[in-house]
């Protein structure tokens, strides 16, 4: 009992600390491609705790305040679910579509708060990125699909065993074609260009987050920490082998061991979305619809089809 | 209106044909050094003759108000001061736009420029006195080579004296008898400089004897 | 219960005008506190995100520049009235001495009439990376717009070097210019930033010109045809993306552009893709002009003319009579009407932007239709420079 309570706040403190050093990665690599010198790795753990000591916030009623927890809620359960190394709390019940659905909540409930807050922008925010989210179902419903034919269950524990002898995801035909629908899908999960249309600071300030200010702000930068962190984790794990290491005699130097082999599968896949965003602008929301039901159904759906046969 | 013969570009030369590989050939960027510099720990270099802040030389200066005429911004007054025979001009860096009109119109060659250019301040009442000051000579100015205004405070007493303390501690003093164009009670009016513009708004902290 | 017509023609009265809310749509104030308009402000209404209606809101810029010229010396008008195009400001002194240089009838020097071309030149370079800056923020490729960010800071160096200050350089009066060439070693320098920029135009086509994406954004958005721009007035690289070859540079030549030899680009479709293009060339045809002038050298003389009126400034005197003088700048067609009666304040100054023509009735007309995402890129487009509408 007290073991997994132990368990569980490691995992968490782990995710927090891991994730802010992500969105420092992805702060200095975008200015070295601006030329620019950057700020250090650890700017956003500096930005939340100056969000999180503000005096005054103002609020707009209960569900102002509920959104912001529901969306850091969601995410911390869905970091319990995706096997960690051989660290695990919840790992035996994660199947892919429950930790999809709740990679997904966290932005219900950002647009619970924004759409409260009354500023027309926060509105067209909200709007703009309840159809991204519509939008990017169609692919990563087949993705899914694809991936639970292949193996036949649906269990992520069982699918990170099953590459252990198998070899990696991608190296097989059908599953390449959904890594690549999924990794196109990842662009709009992470808010980066060129689907960050409900972000777009150019144009609607900053969509649902013009409201936000101070601890409401600080909670949010911890929640895109700990998604940037699960939603690499659980890419590296379905498609890129996971991180079960077991060359060693000692199981405390497998974990370390297999903690530093996913740490670099999630790195490589935070390079890769962080290029695509830095050099391509981005697309109005009718065109990014009619994209992502164009192109990634379509290698997705192949995917699905050729993984049955 | 004469019309040149138009040379118009061939539709070829102007249009261009999109491509989603070659916007990746902008990664290279990412191993060459930043154009950007630190400033704080760098230090970046400042032109020659950059228009900064003023320097009079107080024995040529004849008081015309040459200077004050052609300032756009009005922010030259005159300011008799005891012992000079002939007022001199007083600037408020709240009000110039640093043109250096004033120096190119000077008869004398009295008035010049340095290029030091940072003065900036906390918002405490003594620091917003050190925008209004009569240029010291050049000699005093230069010394500081770190392009900061080179006065740490000026303290005013009740009589008129003024007292300007420079950076390095040495002291300037001297006593204000009166600002504008006409002299004090104690001298006969002498004919001002003619100036055929109307100066509409008082100035600010203008004392007439 | 007061009904919305009763309210409309009560305020109709009392001279204020109001606009009555409709069912299916909403009103989004586009306002002058926005990271896309550049101090200016437009009221939308919208139904879902396309813009059904759209009432430009200018005047937040206005600074009162024509009637505070009236009330300084000749000479001093230059350090006020280039403050009126922030992202040019060579293009207002050039205007003003060059009208006052007619009403004077002397002749200005051929150093001076070099070094006003050059500078001239170099303004349009900056500003043409300026507006490359505005729009890969906009459309939401931020590399290209640091780059051009970077670049134009070679060019800030270059007029500090010479002029004396790095945004506002007070530098041409009529007459001339203030201050010497400093030496070989400017044009040195001058040389070699023309090479090194020359060298990164291929960064920014593979970039931004050339990107497919770009294209998606950029075509079939904002259409203007020949007659409709010809009536409004527009002017610049937007006039000649719809088929006019207009360019004030060899309609009415001034300085040393009747020697230079530069193509014009002339496209068709009246998009934003094609003033996008039309914009992208003249960029690179304004480095080949500058080359030619650093191959014919300045001449020698003197850089100023040698007026005995000038000796005291304040009391320079014009005499009387009414000039004007125009100017390609990167906007459009930028020009300045100056009348004096002898004095020696000028008597009326009147300055035109080339944004009152098309920020205002143009823009309310291109943006119905449009969506949401479109308006900046637009406004973009056209190159609207909000303090030549408000002066």
């Amino acid at each position: 009992m007290i073991e997994t309570a132990l368990k569980a706040l490691f995992i968490l403190l782990y995710a927090t600390f891991v994730g802010f050093m992500f969105m420092g990665i992805i702060r200095i690599v975008t200015a070295r491609i601006h030329r620019r010198v950057g700020p250090p790795i650890y700017q956003p753990i500096l930005d939340t705790i100056k969000l999180l000591s503000k005096k005054s916030n103002i609020t707009h009623g209960l569900i102002y305040d509920f959104g912001i927890l529901y969306a850091v809620g969601a995410t911390i359960l869905a970091v319990m679910f995706i096997p960690l190394g051989s660290i695990g709390v919840l790992r035996a019940y994660g199947d892919l579509i429950l930790i999809t659905f709740l990679l997904e909540i966290p932005m219900l409930g950002i647009m619970f708060a924004a759409m409260s807050s009354g500023n027309p922008y926060a509105g067209i925010g909200a709007q703009r990125a309840l159809l991204t989210l519509l939008a990017i179902q169609v692919p990563l419903g087949f993705a899914i699909v694809a991936l639970a034919e292949f193996y036949g269950t649906f269990s992520t524990y069982e699918i990170v065993m099953a590459q252990q002898t198998m070899g990696w995801s991608i190296f097989h035909f059908p599953l390449l074609l959904a890594a690549i629908a999924y990794d196109l899908v990842l662009q709009a999960m992470f808010g980066k260009e060129p689907f960050d249309i409900m972000i777009a600071p150019g144009e609607i300030s900053l969509g649902p987050m013009v409201e936000f200010g101070g601890k409401h702000m600080g909670l949010l930068q911890i929640q895109h920490a700990i998604a940037l962190f699960a939603e690499t984790l659980f890419f590296a794990n379905i498609f890129l082998g996971g991180g079960v290491v077991t060359a060693f005699s000692s199981s405390i130097l497998n974990t370390i061991a297999g903690l530093a082999v996913l740490l670099v599968k999630q790195v490589a896949v935070l390079l890769i979305a962080t290029f695509m965003g830095a050099i391509f602008p981005r697309f109005t929301i009718d065109q990014a619809a009619k994209f992502y039901w164009k192109w990634p159904t379509i290698i997705a759906a192949l995917g699905a089809v050729l993984a049955s046969l | 209106m004469k019309m040149e013969s138009v040379k118009i570009a061939p539709e070829e030369k102007v249009r261009k044909k999109p491509s989603f590989l070659k916007p990746w050939m902008s990664l290279k960027y990412l191993f060459k050094k930043p154009v950007t510099i630190k400033i704080p720990y760098e230090e970046t270099q400042i032109a020659e003759k950059y228009r900064g802040f003023h320097t009079l030389n107080w024995k040529t200066c004849i008081g015309c108000n040459m200077c004050g005429q052609i300032c756009p911004a009005r922010a030259i007054e005159m300011t008799w001061i005891e012992g000079e025979k002939r007022p001199h001009p007083k600037i408020d860096y709240g009000r110039c736009t640093f043109c250096q009109f004033c120096v190119d119109v000077c008869p004398t060659n009295a008035l010049g420029h340095v290029e030091h250019y940072i003065l900036t301040t906390e918002w405490k009442d003594e620091e917003l006195e050190l925008f209004d000051w009569v240029p010291l000579p050049e000699e005093m100015v230069r010394k500081f080579s770190d392009y900061r205004h080179p006065l740490a405070k000026i303290e005013k007493y009740e009589d008129g004296r003024v007292k300007y303390v420079l950076r390095d501690g040495s002291e300037f003093e001297f006593k204000i008898l009166g600002y504008g164009l006409k002299p004090p009670a104690a001298a006969k009016p002498k004919p001002a400089a003619k100036s055929a513009e109307k100066k509409e708004e008082p100035n600010p902290g203008e004392k007439k004897e | 219960m007061v009904t919305q017509e009763e309210l409309i023609r009560e305020a109709r009265e009392n001279g204020m005008e109001l606009l009555p809310l409709e069912k299916d749509t909403y009103e989004l104030f586009f306002g002058p506190q926005h990271m896309a308009t550049e101090n200016y402000s437009l009221i939308l209404k919208m139904d879902g995100h396309r813009v059904v209606k759209a009432i430009a809101n200018p005047g937040f810029l206005h600074r009162g520049f024509e009637k505070l010229a009236e009330y300084r010396p000749w000479h001093t008008n230059i350090a006020l009235l280039l403050r009126i195009c922030v992202p040019e400001p060579d293009v207002p002194e050039a205007i003003y001495s060059m009208a006052v240089d007619e009403l004077m009838g002397w002749e200005v020097p051929e150093r001076a009439q070099w070094i006003r071309t050059t500078v001239l030149e170099m303004a349009r370079v900056s500003a043409y990376l300026f507006w490359m800056m505005g729009l890969s923020f906009k459309l939401g490729v931020y590399t290209a717009g640091q780059w051009a960010a970077a670049y134009r800071e070679r060019f800030m160096a270059l007029f500090e070097e010479l002029t004396g200050a790095r945004v506002y350089h007070i530098y041409t009066i009529p007459g001339g210019v203030r201050r010497d060439i400093p030496g070989d070693k400017w044009l040195r320098q001058l040389r070699d930033t023309v090479e090194y920029i020359k060298d990164k135009l291929k960064d920014f086509d593979n970039l931004v010109f050339e990107n497919y994406i770009t294209y998606r954004r950029l075509e079939g958005i904002g259409v203007m045809d020949k007659k409709f721009a010809l009536n409004e007035g527009v002017t610049g690289p937007n006039l000649r993306a719809t088929g006019v070859p207009y360019d004030v540079r060899r309609a009415d030549p001034y300085l040393l552009y009747p020697e230079l030899d530069f193509e014009v680009p002339v496209l068709k479709e009246g998009d934003a893709l094609a003033r996008a293009l039309v914009r992208r060339f003249e960029f690179e045809q304004d480095l080949y002009i500058l080359e030619q002038l650093l191959d014919m050298g300045p001449p020698s003389g003197p850089y100023k003319v040698d007026h005995p009126s000038l000796k005291a400034l304040p009391r320079f005197r014009v005499p009387a009579g009414d000039a004007f003088a125009h100017v390609e700048a990167t906007k459009g067609d930028f020009g300045a009407y100056v009348v004096s009666d002898g004095g020696n304040k000028p008597y009326r100054v009147q300055i035109r932007g080339p944004s009152i023509a098309h920020g205002i009735r143009v823009i309310e007309q291109l943006l119905v239709g449009a969506r949401l995402a479109d308006v900046p890129v637009i406004l973009m487009s056209l190159d609207n420079c909000p303090p030549d509408i408000d002066r």
